[in-house]
């Protein structure tokens, strides 16, 4: 019997499916909305009602495993990170001061790398995700015997945790890995408001400011404890402004955090463009033409902007080998 | 917003009943469908939405001038001109600028071109083409010219806004004219592609993309031999499974707007030689460069030779087309060069291949071709190629599994390819046999193990950037 399905019908039938499926994928669609909305329903809704659908998800990601569905989040090592260290420096000074026009946080080098060959992580969202391959193509040709690993995923961020928990990650994978080095690049994600498991926290006040440092410091700490060197890349000017304020935020954090626990802050502002002044796609080159650096979305870079940031982390960490 | 993202989703339950309840009121309803497209286009950028009001107004009075003009051939030629200049401002500046600025330096000037804070609208390429195609109609056929409501939906239609396919000006209006538009087509047809499209793009093409043909495609000098191989037929299972499942969706949200979009795959790893792979990849492209493009510079019409010339613009076009970079110039000149050789094997009466041989040769041409589409650069591309056979981690992996699951998928691929109609058929006649409440039923189980087995997030497709 040929059936064909009426207006009405197919109107209902369109509610039922997307009803259904939004019931049992209500926990994934909660991390989503925060993470692309910075709404969440969780905070509106008894904590229960994700149960169900957390649990059907763990149960067909178990059953995925079985039959190689690809999860590299599921195949990193899970192994539990120790308890997080209380954060020995001095907590940040609130509130942030706003730097004048043409000033910007200067670079920190404190480190040096111990002997032998090195294991680095480079971690972060799409800005690492530019840098990365560069940075590991030009050391690895210089250093055969070094490990290196690019974790590197975009839309991530150091605000939502339950999108990407960069903090955890990266604590896993220093024991995973014993590693000597860690690279952190991200930031453009991270100007939004920060859901706690109790409530909200807008994207600026004294309170996100402190969680935003908090996590900075969850991973330089346990990076400190384990004896592990990190080089924390600084941002770049942004053409969107909401994105500009959060890297005159984010710069004076990683900054600050790098200084008070003496790792190294990488600052790209004088490479690519400066926080404090308005966004401009180019500079000058060595010769004084202009030289193409941002991408047309005025947050990513273009390969000559790639080019220079990767010459300068290489430097940077030629430059912390011990002589 | 993408179409395979919750918020899409969640738009579509609110959109289509209301949609559907104009049925009897089609202006009213193309006003809906009009201002969706722009609301559509506006969740990328507000300004992207001015700009493309903006330049659909400019075609709508462009197309008024045309259709009053005694001669076609000088108007039409100006008209397309600013038509195309607005894609060539936007998209190629910059390659313009960098490609001229290099070249003056090496030869000891400057240039005095400056660098433009300019961002392409997404689609850009996509609704200049069919801005083109609506042109010509006017020229030719002054009596079809349109007024502007129905000149800016045809622009911002958008079911082939982002990613096409390539909407005629004609096919389009002619559907409008006909009345058949505002209620759903062949429902257990459309419900079929777009479930079918959603596997394919965040399914496989994801896994492809993630664990076979990236990882390699960004370090490619940590890879041997077979890896590098590996992630080559990988990306070419991945565009045609990314894009294919693409054009399944919005082909199958278009029908349930009952709208019936052009063909642009016909199974196309199933072509015999060259110029059946272009009568089967992206047809709503290659059909507009041969009929705007390849058949206006002569088409086969003047020549042996010229005929050849042809078809390497055309093909230069094709690849320029996908964006400002070299890698694209190289793969269209590649698709263009090997037209012709296959061209001058015919004409120098060849033997004929035997039809399993041909298909091989496509395959392993367009796979070969593919790497410099998918690379980001022409070093880049020659890198891996070189790898294939000069390797320092040698030709066999330590650990197969990988290529082993992309062979196993690779087979599975071809034998689908073989019966997709048969399949299509089968699952078509299966959905329209089930009571409502089974069908619903059956979709909600469907969508729940694609989402299931997708990945976290809403991935891109791979032709938003073009």
């Amino acid at each position: 019997m040929k059936v064909s399905f009426s207006v009405r019908q197919l109107g209902w039938m369109l509610w039922v499916v997307g009803g259904l499926n939004a019931l049992l994928w209500l926990d994934a669609l909660d991390n989503y909305l925060e993470a692309r909305f910075e709404w969440s329903l969780s905070s509106y809704w008894p904590g229960d009602w994700f149960e169900p659908s957390r649990r059907m998800a763990n149960a067909v990601k178990h059953l995925t495993s079985h039959i190689g569905r690809h999860d590299p989040e599921a195949e990193r090592v899970q192994t539990q990170p120790g308890p997080t260290p209380k954060p020995a420096p001095p907590a940040m000074s609130l509130p942030l001061q706003a730097l004048p026009a043409g000033a910007f946080w200067p670079s920190l080098a404190f480190q040096q790398l111990t002997p032998g060959p090195q294991r680095i992580l480079f971690a972060g969202d799409s800005m690492m995700q530019g840098i990365a391959p560069l940075a590991i193509r030009e050391l690895s040709l210089k250093h055969p015997e070094w490990q290196m690993t690019d974790l590197s995923k975009q839309s991530t961020g150091l605000t939502s945790r339950k999108y990407f928990d960069w903090p955890r990650t990266i604590q896993q994978e220093i024991q995973a890995q014993n590693l000597t080095l860690v690279v952190v690049f991200l930031g453009p994600n991270d100007p939004r408001d920060m859901y706690l498991p109790d409530r909200r926290v807008s994207f600026g006040k004294p309170e996100w400011l402190e969680n935003y440092a908090a996590r900075v410091d969850e991973i330089l700490g346990f990076a400190v404890q384990n004896q592990v060197r990190v080089i924390w890349l600084g941002l770049p000017a942004m053409r969107d402004e909401p994105l500009q304020r959060g890297a005159v935020v984010s710069n004076h954090v990683f900054y600050d955090r790098a200084q008070a626990f003496g790792t190294d802050y990488l600052s790209t502002e004088p490479l690519i463009g400066l926080v404090s002044l308005p966004f401009k796609k180019s500079m000058p080159d060595d010769h004084g033409r202009p030289l193409n650096l941002r991408g047309e979305d005025g947050t990513h870079f273009t390969p000559a902007g790639l080019h220079k940031i990767k010459q300068a982390l290489v430097a940077h960490i030629e430059k912390a080998q011990p002589q | 917003m993408s179409f395979v993202s919750p918020e899409f989703a969640l738009l579509s339950l609110l959109f289509f009943p209301v949609y559907w309840q104009l049925v009897n009121r089609p202006q009213l309803q193309r006003t809906v469908m009009l201002l969706s497209g722009y609301g559509l286009y506006a969740t990328w950028s507000l300004s992207f939405a001015a700009v493309l009001w903006a330049y659909s107004v400019g075609i709508w009075a462009l197309g008024g001038w045309l259709s009053r003009q005694k001669k076609e051939r000088l108007p039409m030629t100006l008209a397309l001109m600013l038509c195309v200049s607005f894609l060539v401002f936007f998209k190629y500046y910059e390659f313009i600028r960098a490609s001229l600025s290099a070249g003056l330096v090496s030869l000891g000037f400057q240039s005095s071109l400056p660098i433009l804070d300019v961002v392409t609208p997404v689609g850009v390429s996509f609704f200049t083409f069919q801005a083109v195609t609506y042109l010509v109609m006017a020229a030719r056929q002054p009596s079809q010219v349109r007024g502007l409501p129905d000149v800016l939906l045809f622009l911002c239609f958008w079911p082939t806004l982002f990613a096409g396919p390539i909407l005629r000006a004609d096919k389009f209006f002619a559907q409008l004219d006909a009345g058949t538009t505002g209620r759903p087509l062949d429902v257990s047809l459309a419900l079929y592609w777009i479930v079918l499209g959603a596997a394919q793009k965040l399914i496989f093409a994801t896994w492809l993309g993630d664990t076979i043909v990236d990882p390699v495609f960004k370090y490619p000098e940590q890879q041997g031999g077979l890896t590098l191989l590996a992630a080559m037929v990988g990306y070419s299972l991945q565009i045609v499974l990314d894009f294919g499942g693409y054009t399944l969706i919005v082909t199958g949200l278009a029908r349930l707007l009952g709208y019936e979009l052009p063909v642009n795959f016909r199974q196309p790893y199933l072509a015999r030689n060259l110029q059946d792979f272009w009568t089967r990849w992206h047809v709503s492209l290659s059909s507009f460069i041969r009929d705007y493009i390849y058949i206006p510079l002569g088409g086969n019409r003047l020549g042996f030779t010229r005929t050849q010339c042809n078809v390497v613009v055309g093909m230069l076009i094709s690849g320029l087309w996908h964006g400002p970079s070299w890698t694209f110039v190289v793969w269209g000149l590649l698709h263009g060069f090997g037209v012709v050789a296959l061209n001058l094997y015919k004409q120098a009466r060849g033997p004929a291949l035997p039809a399993w041989a041909g298909h091989k040769l496509t395959l392993l041409f367009v796979t070969l071709a593919w790497v410099f589409f998918r690379a980001d650069s022409l070093t880049a591309a020659l890198d891996l190629l070189q790898g294939l056979w000069t390797n320092a981690h040698g030709f066999w992996p330590a650990d197969s599994a990988q290529v082993t699951q992309l062979g196993v998928f690779t087979v599975i691929f071809g034998v689908m390819c073989r019966h997709a109609v048969r399949l299509q058929r089968w699952a078509v006649a299966g959905l329209q046999t089930m009571s409502p409440w089974t069908a619903t039923g059956v979709l909600a189980l469907l969508i729940y193990l694609v989402i299931a087995w997708g990945p976290s997030g809403v991935p891109g497709f791979i032709y938003y950037r073009f």
